[in-house]
């Protein structure tokens, strides 16, 4: 019998957290592009928000990776 | 930025007056409150791991499980972070020298538009600055009476009420051909 590899515990969380994603990133994208000749400072946080979303991610598969 | 404010039906001498925001500082509540939650990992996990001290538990925790979590918890109040600011930053009143417009996002697919068509409808403009942070800061509620069917509008915490007043009231006495205030 194999040993129980316990990052098998973290991608339930990890596939959690790209549901909050997919769930806030779809309505933020969707109110800034649609709203976005209203409100200019979206053209700012679109890329900022996006950075920062990819880099948690990666941090998460590293810390998976680093069990 | 707000002559650059264009609405789709906007009359051929209508312009745009001010546009009148919330304050930064109820940005800057939240912000507070956000970090502050981020920072609980940082405490929790060196807890946590002193109470799993390794070989005195039958529980070990392996590496990487601290830093899988705390980039959980980051991601999660990003999102939260973006979602607050989007709320705080779609409130807006666009005052116009036809009419005032209050655009209320609550939350996310819930955006309350009401406009008020004709100044005349206005009966009483008031400003309300009731806390200290307030006052040093010069923020708080307008509150605009009307006699329409939509028989107030209220701007909460917004970044100096009194100058939006003054607009206000200006505005309403040029549409109905008052002699303005000095």
């Amino acid at each position: 019998m194999l040993p129980f590899d316990p990052a098998l515990l973290l991608w339930p969380f990890f596939w959690l957290g790209i549901v909050a994603v997919f769930f806030y990133g779809f309505s933020l994208l969707y109110h800034w592009i649609r709203f976005g000749v209203l409100y200019p400072l979206v053209w700012f946080a679109l890329p900022v928000y996006i950075i920062g979303t990819l880099i948690f991610i990666g941090a998460m598969l590293a810390g998976i990776s680093a069990v | 930025m707000a002559k650059k404010i264009i609405l789709k039906d906007f009359k051929p001498d209508e312009k745009v007056l001010t546009v009148a925001r919330h304050h930064w500082f109820v940005f800057f509540r939240d912000l507070i409150g956000i970090a502050l939650l981020f920072l609980i990992p940082f405490f929790a996990i060196p807890i946590l791991s002193a109470f799993v001290q390794p070989g005195s538990s039958p529980v070990t925790v392996p590496n990487g499980f601290g830093f899988f979590f705390a980039s959980f918890w980051a991601l999660i109040l990003w999102q939260m972070l973006f979602a607050r600011w989007t709320d705080y930053y779609y409130d807006v009143w666009i005052v116009t020298n036809w009419r005032i417009i209050d655009i209320d996002q609550k939350g996310f697919f819930n955006r309350d538009i009401a406009t008020l068509l004709n100044f005349e409808h206005v009966e009483d403009v008031r400003t309300n600055i009731n806390s200290v942070i307030g006052t040093l800061l010069e923020y708080g509620d307008i509150q605009v009476q009307t006699a329409a069917a939509h028989r107030e509008f209220i701007f909460k915490e917004a970044g100096n009420p009194r100058a939006v007043e003054k607009i206000i009231r200006r505005a309403q006495e040029e549409r109905m051909g008052l002699k303005p205030h000095a």
